[in-house]
């Protein structure tokens, strides 16, 4: 079937769709279009005596409309003033919708108060949101957190969630290397945070990775979780000054796949780095 | 009220005086008390405009802008001051950001009769802003929303044309296009359009302005000259090439008539690194219609030493047009580059090793490595660049 035919099917499906459905649509580009109805949404988010659930509702809909609607690109600044005042909403549900409407905006005085509060030492349940959900809305705009602040929560976070989040967005910087292979390291860590690092790592210090990655091998073999990630990791170092220390952890890599308890993860990354991945060893 | 400042009224703790490790509400409390004592002070603030000052070595990249554009709006209080004018122009021309373009727009309200050239940046930089418009508020650093009345990035272009009136009819055929169509905005935004063009219009009536209205100086070229600068040049600053080539300053700087662009690929804003790649490679098409190919340098330096890998180099060129060869080539200095910073007076601060805020960035250097010229704040004209160079030969 050709492209075209293929649209002009589907087309026909959604023209002969259901008439419930139909409806649907015609009101969402009715809101879309509307100024009126639209200033009635952010009427309701402005005004104190509606419900924190209605105010959620009208969230919902401005998102909905929101990426096809010309009337809320020309009201965006009364939507983003209604919006910020709910940032502090008492009403979690409330508070986490504009939160992160602001926030895929990159809305700077959300990302002041968020950053201010992932900075700061108050109680998770004090904050507006949950350190690790506040991180992924930042994650939005990549200046939006300084690399000094994830670093703080990476190493002394307040939860996994949030250590998993910070290592996500930390910069592969070689200055953070030695923080990121401690942590890969601490079998205390979650292996969700860890088995990020050996990506991260192997590229910005391939040398100090190579080390840790080889010692971790010598010392808890091809059955550990981590094993197959480490291995991966060797598989992204192209440094000429690397080549040598790559041979030898190849080598090691090698001994290691030929056990019989060598997991299939194991043998799958092990053969993506000793035989590009296409000739598994028999 | 508006005029320029002919004195300067220092506080006993001025700007000078702040690093990174001053408090954001320390810096707001000095724009502030300004802000109550306005006459004359418009000089003070100045230095808090430069991406360079130490204060904001360390912050984040969004209080950078916060605070640059706090301090710019207050310029409306105490009179704009030609120093602050290439601050203002750069916003303009180069910012995407709302805050900084509402401010540059207040800040123009402190001058008597700025350039109708001025004012016609202004209403272009409206389209900067138009589609990321957001509620401005600059009664304090920090306001409490929603707020109930609030103007806009937009609106602030509006009512700064609408201010000068008389000074801004040239530019009101356009102003009237824009109103042609009054679902292109808000209710109030619309709103102050046609206020803006009313005033306009209603002051301007059949007057025909006289030159000399126009007392504020144009952006002037900045001209440096580093031969008191200890060091320079750093001939043994090591740089690496966009093909991974190491080598030293003196190996590629010193010996022909060379310009030096800086830039980093991560750079957001479109009217910055990357138009400063793009007007290399027409500085570059400007040397070989000239005839001086072999004769000249053409290179670009990153900010960003951790992140512009050689591969990253090569990419960010190719895709921008930036021919190489031996003469024509991108470089991240391996090390020193702070060095490099403090010698060329670069204006780029940093949080870790990210760039949060940098201005826009070229210098001419001669044969025997001197800075003869340097572009800074808005783009260079490739052909101006090149006679420059011409001129070295």
């Amino acid at each position: 079937m050709s492209i075209t035919e293929y649209r002009d099917r589907i087309l026909e499906r959604l023209q002969t769709s259901s008439s419930g459905i139909a409806r649907e649509a015609d009101d969402w580009l009715e809101l879309a279009h509307s100024k009126a109805k639209i200033g009635e949404l952010i009427w309701i988010l402005n005004d104190n005596g509606t419900s924190a659930d209605e105010k959620t509702r009208a969230i919902v809909m401005m998102n909905t409309v929101r990426n096809f609607s010309p009337v809320m690109r020309k009201l965006q600044p009364e939507i983003i003033n209604a919006l910020r005042g709910q940032i502090e909403a008492p009403n979690v549900g409330l508070r986490r919708s504009a939160i992160s409407t602001l926030a895929a905006m990159k809305d700077e005085m959300v990302q002041e108060l968020l950053l201010e509060d992932i900075s700061s030492d108050k109680p998770e349940e004090e904050k507006l949101l949950p350190t690790a959900s506040a991180l992924a809305m930042l994650a939005r705009d990549e200046k939006a957190v300084p690399s000094s602040v994830l670093r703080k929560i990476m190493m002394s976070p307040p939860n996994e969630e949030s250590q998993i989040a910070a290592i996500r967005q930390m910069p592969s910087d070689p200055d953070v290397c030695e923080d990121l292979l401690s942590l890969m390291k601490d079998e205390n860590v979650p292996l969700a945070a860890r088995e990020m690092i050996p990506g991260m790592v192997s590229e910005a210090d391939p040398l100090a990775f190579l080390n840790a990655a080889t010692e971790m091998l010598n010392d808890s073999g091809e059955e550990s979780e981590l094993a197959p990630w480490l291995v991966k990791g060797m598989s992204h170092i192209s440094a000429p000054e690397a080549a040598e220390a790559v041979d030898s952890a190849k080598k090691l890599v090698s001994k290691l796949r030929k056990r019989k308890k060598a997991p299939a993860s194991f043998k799958s990354a092990a053969s993506a780095l000793l035989d590009n991945g296409n000739k598994p060893e028999q | 009220m508006h005029e320029i400042p002919t004195n300067t009224t220092r506080n006993a703790t001025g700007s000078g005086d702040f690093n990174e490790q001053t408090p954001v509400s320390a810096i707001v409390e000095f724009v502030d008390e300004i802000k109550e004592h306005p006459t004359g002070r418009g000089v003070d603030l100045v230095p808090l405009l430069s991406e360079g000052h130490p204060l904001y070595s360390e912050r984040p990249a969004n209080e950078v802008v916060k605070l640059r554009a706090y301090a710019m709006a207050t310029l409306e209080r105490t009179g704009l001051p030609d120093d602050a004018m290439p601050y203002v122009r750069e916003s303009l021309e180069s910012s995407f950001n709302p805050y900084s373009v509402a401010a540059a727009a207040r800040a123009i309200r402190g001058t008597r009769h700025p350039e109708p050239e001025l004012l016609e940046l202004l209403l272009k930089s409206m389209f900067h802003v138009w589609q990321s418009d957001r509620p401005i508020n600059f009664t304090s650093y920090r306001v409490e929303w929603p707020q109930i009345n609030f103007s806009t990035s937009v609106t602030e272009i509006f009512q700064t044309l609408a201010h000068f009136g008389n000074d801004a009819r040239d530019l009101l055929p356009a102003l009237r296009l824009l109103a042609s169509d009054p679902n292109k905005f808000s209710d109030a935004t619309y709103a102050c359009l046609t206020s803006c063009i009313a005033a306009i219009h209603q002051q301007s009536g059949n007057n025909s302005l006289d030159e000399k209205d126009f007392t504020v100086s144009t952006v002037q070229e900045h001209t440096q000259h580093h031969s008191t600068v200890k060091h320079w040049p750093p001939w043994n600053l090591s740089l690496e090439d966009q093909d991974g080539a190491k080598l030293q300053w003196g190996d590629f700087f010193g010996h022909k008539p060379s310009v030096i662009g800086f830039f980093y690929t991560r750079c957001g804003n479109p009217n910055k690194c990357t138009r400063t790649i793009f007007n290399l490679a027409r500085i570059q098409e400007e040397v070989e219609r000239r005839g001086l190919t072999g004769r000249v340098r053409v290179s670009a330096v990153s900010y960003d030493v951790q992140f512009d890998t050689p591969a990253a180099l090569r990419s960010y060129g190719d895709a921008r047009n930036f021919h190489f060869n031996n003469d024509y080539r991108m470089f991240r200095v391996s090390s020193g580059f702070e060095q490099l910073v403090e010698q060329m007076e670069l204006e780029v601060s940093f949080v870790g090793k990210q760039v949060s805020s940098h201005r826009i960035e070229l210098f001419v250097l001669d044969r025997s490595g001197e800075i003869v010229q340097s572009f800074v704040r808005l783009q260079s004209e490739p052909e101006i660049v090149a006679d420059a160079l011409a001129s070295l030969i």
